[in-house]
């Protein structure tokens, strides 16, 4: 579906590089995909350390409070929707302390989106 | 018809946390121009007593910079709604109760979102309303015109969420989607982000 609708998008996610992390499933079906569990914090250490491009995370709530409280990502993006609502999953959800970040670039778009960049401190 | 405004710091996660986010000159004097366009403030009862309890002293403070004594000396000038069904009498502080501003206090029992519209269509400045639950309630009305969130560049984890579901509301409010118009924004130096949005 994404392949008609957004083709250079779906080309990019299927040739890269993707992991997923779970403790329930086994194998992933998509091309070029790893499955990892178990103490994904001890891998995460591992594959900072190995060689090769930049590792991003899209979404994914739950890796990013456990990554963000062990200290691993060095950027965030963070993408504010012109929109208010009443519910839904927050980010960091769970997060175990405190974040305190620095902000390191603002970009407006012309749909009222702001994007927010930050590291660490 | 006078515009509702409504300003608040919030983390990058969404929590409206006032114990936790950077409160410098910048700050202060962000939120001392805002009630400059302002001539009546409505509080939540919880808001209204913390406000109260530190800003009222303030200017005795020698901590205090110039410009949280300018921000002071306009909170506390400025005629006061109160909205709270528990308390009898507003207590305020032997300093509040020197400034007329803080005297200057009217409390509402009953029926909140009516007393709003009817100072919406007086005339008069900008009103502005301060404490997480009544702007909640107010926003998912649609009667906040303008809102101003400053993004700390703060992630906590938990707190307290701005327009989160309530027990008592209706349905159609706990489930609010209402889309805004981004009008600017403003970066202080300390990382706050400010994100101007008004109601489409």
């Amino acid at each position: 579906m994404a392949a008609e609708q957004f083709p250079e998008t779906a080309k990019g996610m299927n040739r890269s590089q993707k992991i997923v992390f779970s403790n329930t499933m086994k194998k992933a079906e998509w091309k070029n995909t790893k499955v990892i569990g178990g103490d994904i914090v001890q891998e995460m250490k591992r594959m900072k350390k190995s060689k090769g491009l930049d590792m991003v995370i899209l979404g994914s709530g739950s890796i990013v409070t456990q990554f963000a409280d062990a200290g691993l990502i060095d950027e965030y993006q963070i993408m504010i929707d012109p929109v208010a609502i009443g519910k839904g999953t927050t980010m960091f959800k769970g997060s175990k302390s405190k974040l305190d970040l620095k902000l390191t670039e603002t970009k407006i778009f012309k749909s009222g989106i702001v994007l927010l960049c930050y590291k660490p401190m | 018809m006078r515009k509702l405004i409504f300003a608040i710091n919030i983390t990058i996660d969404g929590y409206a946390d006032h114990t936790s986010g950077i409160a410098d000159d910048e700050l202060h004097d962000f939120y001392a121009n805002l009630l400059g366009t302002v001539d009546i403030v409505l509080f939540g009862r919880k808001t209204y007593q913390l406000i109260e309890s530190y800003w009222s002293k303030a200017p005795s403070d020698p901590q205090a910079t110039k410009s949280m004594i300018e921000f002071a000396n306009k909170i506390n000038s400025l005629p006061k709604i109160v909205f709270s069904r528990t308390l009898d009498k507003i207590p305020l502080s032997s300093e509040a109760a020197a400034m007329e501003g803080w005297k200057n206090t009217k409390q509402i029992k009953e029926n909140m979102l009516e007393e709003v519209l009817k100072l919406k269509e007086q005339s008069g400045n900008n009103i502005s309303v301060g404490g997480i639950s009544i702007a909640s309630t107010f926003m998912k009305r649609d009667l906040i015109d303008e809102c101003w969130f400053l993004v700390q560049p703060i992630v906590l984890g938990g707190g307290r969420r701005l327009f989160s579901q309530r027990d008592g509301m209706p349905e159609k409010l706990n489930h609010y989607n209402r889309q805004l118009e981004l009008v600017d924004t403003d970066k202080f130096k300390s990382g706050v982000v400010v994100l101007h949005y008004k109601k489409i």
